[in-house]
């Protein structure tokens, strides 16, 4: 079953239903298994959630300020509308106050019904423009039940270990599979996932995704030429030169922050609310530079990159970074003399510290090709001095860290995120004890009990 | 890109303490201080600087001295002498007390510092000064004149303290409490020309750390890019109150060796092992210093010029901790060539060299400096005596980027249950993660054929007892607080 995501933004009506929506969700959310009001573990669907509200502070200079949004990000198994509907129908009370916060929740100035509150929810969901998922197809369902038996497996091993290892390993195998059967219910029914074999294919060819896309950058070349002959190739190749040579000359332009401050009026509230658990949550909010061309790479950025999530990785490593469950960027268009924005969520293990860190050492041609398009809230520019989007960069050769560094300039790229940063109201995660790897790895136990391929390599996961 | 060299003359104008931890001085006491008059401290400090402040030395001219005094401020002790502490790194102007530091550092429960000695927001540091002596004569002379020098001078020791002495475990071959060679893994530094440390990797290619990892204002570990030197915005790097500095992290930990060695006797003989092999994996190294291999059930002969084993190895023959376990001590503080979250690549029984590299170059921006000290009396035998007394180690580690260096090992590595894709199981021998979440049964996996072995449900060995994040300034710049 695939996940999806949903990023449901409403603009909330004014001060007062700012203050009161503040006032309703912070308790919540600091409860949040307690609380007497929602209970997100009932909804069988939904690993990861978070309900924000986003000021536009502070505002820039001669632009309209926009109005405060509401964010409601969910990541869910199965279809939207079906999950939306069974929130309003164990919610009710809780989606019907909250929204009712909002801009065109009211149905011609009367409460809405439950469906209406549904479909002006659909209405408003605005997706993703990019999604990556750490582990595509592991329903909530699937990563609890491998979760139990890995429990059971190792509550067996520690209690018979001296016994255990006396044995071959085939017969440990034999031993444990046995005691499994006895002890998990429909552990002979459920069977492991099978990978489809396009992605298996894919996930082969992954570390190898630069000469994927050179091959069909030729192939494009080589169907125009076939097309158009010379003159086509000519015109592509012109028009390459002119959007590169257009984009340096707006990256020359471009002012990064000189300073290395952390003064984001927030900074206080995502220290109270970060590091609770083994888990963290990122909410980012940031302005795409003006004009029609900056919009025009970041969205081509985007598609680029969630077509790699969703294609190449699949296996628990967005790039290097093996610590995000869920992740996702939206393009949020401003209305008449607001600035279009970029919302970022991720859901992910470990400190921040440890997660800006992984972005920087692993990932960073492709966190640069994202945010050099975007400038900071506070002041015009911010983001580190880029070239060509960051995307002309390999460690191993000296030369292009002759270029400025984009995300790569460790501490001014740190500052840029942390002044992006919004705390959330309520966040709320299905499954705070595992990591990314643990997922991973508790479905590799699950195949290989299933499966007689490298056995010393399985017992080692246990 | 930076250019800043690191010269001579820089080094004199950073403190000694930076490029040695003072081996030849086993004398040493700590005075944590707080500032009364603040314009007498200034003069202080003015006369510390011209006469006994112990700076960089390039041609080992340290050998000749007797002694050597070095001096750190926290946050709060550079605002009381009329340094604005706005540009300072966030953790530091917090301070290691804070709320948001000690979430970071799982400094809760018994650790928090509302139980701590020193170093709480209601008993706060300013100034720590560190006397060191080649002999007892010379060290009781120095204590005398440094004491009478700063009561005269606005300055007094925090209320109920005395000073702290350490205790020269240096004569017990460098063996911290518990009983194992200490000291044995510091980095290599770029531009220091009397490496007294050397440094993690291999034979064939020894790692070197960037200057800028170590003190203010010279390349780090990102592409030379210089970590944010502290001090007026408008002034060249050179010119700025930090440069030459460098942020120091003190916590007096202290050691229960009673406990760890009973428990560590009584888990042996439930589990019919050999309690130096089970206390080896648990700390990574055997006794004498040397890493655990794979296979290895007795320590292996070494000499103590003998590196390799001690400290110039990586794991590529160890990629699935059946010698170090993944979670042991040593593995956890310093990974070293193991896959940082990397994919990780293994042809004839080894990881690559390219695995190598990439996870070494991510592992090195994460370093620390180790300059501390142990306190209290050596047990040579913690099983059979009636043991008396406090006794633990003052850990010092000196670091550009506090949050970047000392928080992410404490916090990604040392206190994380999920390191190297492991579940539920933090540093056995100084993680603190039960202490912050009440009802967290300890466990530790060790590695091995054909299956793991697991010790479960264990107590914590090591408790803090006081803390602080301090800056320790380039000489210049102590000429700038004593005006």
């Amino acid at each position: 079953m695939e996940q999806k995501p949903i990023t449901i933004v409403a603009d909330v009506l004014d001060e007062k239903s700012l203050t009161e929506l503040t006032r309703y969700l912070t308790p919540i959310g600091k409860d949040i298994k307690n609380n007497k009001i929602i209970r997100f573990a009932t909804l069988k669907t939904l690993h990861y959630c978070c309900f924000i509200v986003i000021e536009d502070n502070p505002p820039p200079p001669g632009i309209s300020r926009a109005a405060p949004v509401l964010v409601f990000e969910a990541n869910i198994d199965g279809k939207v509308n079906e999950f939306l509907a069974e929130i309003v129908r164990q919610y009710p009370e809780f989606m019907h106050k909250v929204y009712s916060h909002c801009e065109g929740y009211l149905k011609e100035g009367k409460k809405p019904s439950n469906e209406e509150l549904q479909a002006f929810l659909l209405a408003n969901d605005r997706g993703a423009n990019a999604f990556y998922i750490g582990h595509p197809g592991q329903t909530l369902e699937i990563i609890g039940y491998q979760n139990t038996l890995r429990s059971t497996l190792e509550a067996y091993i520690d209690a018979n270990r001296p016994k255990l290892v006396k044995l071959a390993p085939d017969e440990i195998k034999k031993a444990i599979l046995e005691h499994l059967a006895k002890t998990v219910p429909g552990f002979a029914q459920n069977k492991p996932v099978k990978t489809p074999a396009l992605i298996k294919f894919a996930q082969m060819l992954s570390p190898y995704v630069n000469w994927v896309i050179l091959f069909l950058a030729l192939a494009v070349f080589v169907l125009v030429f076939m097309i158009a002959g010379e003159i086509g190739v000519f015109f592509i190749l012109g028009l390459i030169a002119v959007f590169t040579g257009y984009l340096l000359f707006r990256e020359i332009m471009d002012k990064q922050d000189e300073r290395l401050q952390w003064d984001s009026i927030y900074l206080k509230d995502l220290q109270d609310v970060e590091n609770r658990q083994a888990q963290n949550h990122l909410s980012s909010i940031i302005y795409v530079k003006p004009g029609k061309f900056r919009l025009l790479t970041l969205t081509a950025v985007l598609f680029f990159i969630n077509l790699v999530a969703k294609v190449f990785a699949t296996e628990g490593n967005l790039s290097g970074i093996v610590t995000i469950h869920f992740a996702r960027w939206i393009i949020l268009p401003g209305k008449a003399n607001e600035r279009t924005r970029l919302l970022f969520f991720s859901n992910y293990d470990g400190s921040w510290e440890n997660y800006l860190g992984e972005f920087i050492d692993h990932a960073s041609i492709g966190l640069t090709a994202v945010w050099s398009n975007t400038e900071s809230n506070a002041r015009p520019g911010g983001f580190p001095d880029t070239r060509l989007l960051g995307v002309v960069f390999d460690e191993n050769k000296k030369w292009t860290s002759l270029f400025p560094a984009g995300a790569r300039d460790e501490q001014r790229f740190k500052a840029f995120a942390r002044n992006s940063q919004r705390p959330e109201l309520i966040w709320y995660s299905a499954y705070p004890d595992l990591a990314v790897k643990n997922i991973g790895n508790n479905m590799k136990i699950h195949e290989g009990l299933f499966s007689d391929a490298d056995l010393s390599g399985w017992l080692k996961r246990l | 890109m930076a250019n800043t060299a690191f010269t001579d003359d820089q080094m004199r104008d950073t403190q000694g303490l930076v490029f040695s931890g003072y081996g030849a001085f086993p004398y040493c006491s700590y005075y944590l201080l707080q500032i009364k008059d603040p314009n007498k401290a200034r003069s202080w400090i003015k006369r510390l600087v011209d006469e006994k402040i112990t700076p960089g030395e390039p041609d080992k001219a340290l050998r000749k001295q007797t002694g050597a005094l070095n001096i750190a401020l926290t946050a709060a002790g550079l605002s009381e002498l009329g340094v604005n502490t706005g540009s300072f790194e966030q953790a530091f102007q917090e301070g290691m007390q804070s709320r948001s530091r000690a979430t970071i550092l799982g400094d809760q429960g018994k650790n928090a510092s509302t139980a701590w000695l020193w170093g709480s927001d209601d008993k706060p540091v300013h100034i720590l000064l560190m006397l060191f002596s080649v002999d007892e004569k010379t060290h009781s002379k120095s204590q005398k004149e440094e004491e009478t020098a700063f009561k005269q001078g606005g300055v007094v020791l925090i209320k109920d303290l005395e000073r702290f002495d350490t205790t020269n475990l240096n004569e017990e071959k460098g063996r911290e409490h518990f009983g194992f060679a200490d000291g044995v893994s510091n980095p290599l530094v770029e531009g220091f020309s009397s490496p007294t440390e050397t440094g993690s990797g291999n034979e064939q290619a020894p790692r070197v750390i960037p200057t800028g990892e170590f003190i203010l204002g010279y390349p780090n570990g990102y592409d030379g890019k210089v970590t944010k030197v502290p001090g007026e915005e408008t002034l060249k790097d050179e010119e700025k109150f930090g440069f030459n500095g460098t942020y120091l992290v003190l916590r007096q930990l202290e050691q229960d060796v009673q406990t760890f060695w009973t428990f560590i006797r009584n888990e042996a003989k439930k589990q019919k092992i050999d309690q130096d092999y089970l206390a080896a994996k648990i700390v990574g190294r055997w006794k004498n210093g040397a890493v655990v291999k794979p296979d290895e059930t007795k320590p292996p002969q070494i000499t103590d010029a003998d590196m390799a084993l001690r400290n110039q190895f990586d794991f590529r023959d160890d990629y699935d901790g059946k010698g170090c376990p993944f979670g042991s001590h040593i593995r956890r503080t310093n990974p070293r060539g193991q896959g940082l979250g990397i994919e990780q690549k293994v042809e004839n029984g080894q990881l690559t060299q390219a695995s190598v590299e990439t996870s070494l170059k991510v592992a090195n921006r994460h370093r620390i400096l180790r300059r501390g000290r142990s306190y209290g009396a050596f047990i040579e035998n913690p099983l059979k005596e009636n043991i008396s007394g406090e006794r633990g180690l003052f850990f010092i580690c000196l670091n550009a980027n506090i949050e970047r260096q000392f928080e992410f090992i404490q916090h990604t590595w040392v206190n994380s249950l999920k390191f190297n894709g492991l579940y539920d199981e933090d540093d056995p021998l100084i993680g603190t993660y039960a202490s912050a979440n009440p009802g967290f049964k300890r466990s530790f996996t060790l590695p091995e054929d054909p299956l793991r072995r697991k010790v479960c449900d264990f107590q914590e060995f090591v408790k803090l007892r006081g803390g602080g994040y301090f800056f320790l300034p380039g000489i210049k710049a102590l000429r700038m607080i004593g005006g």
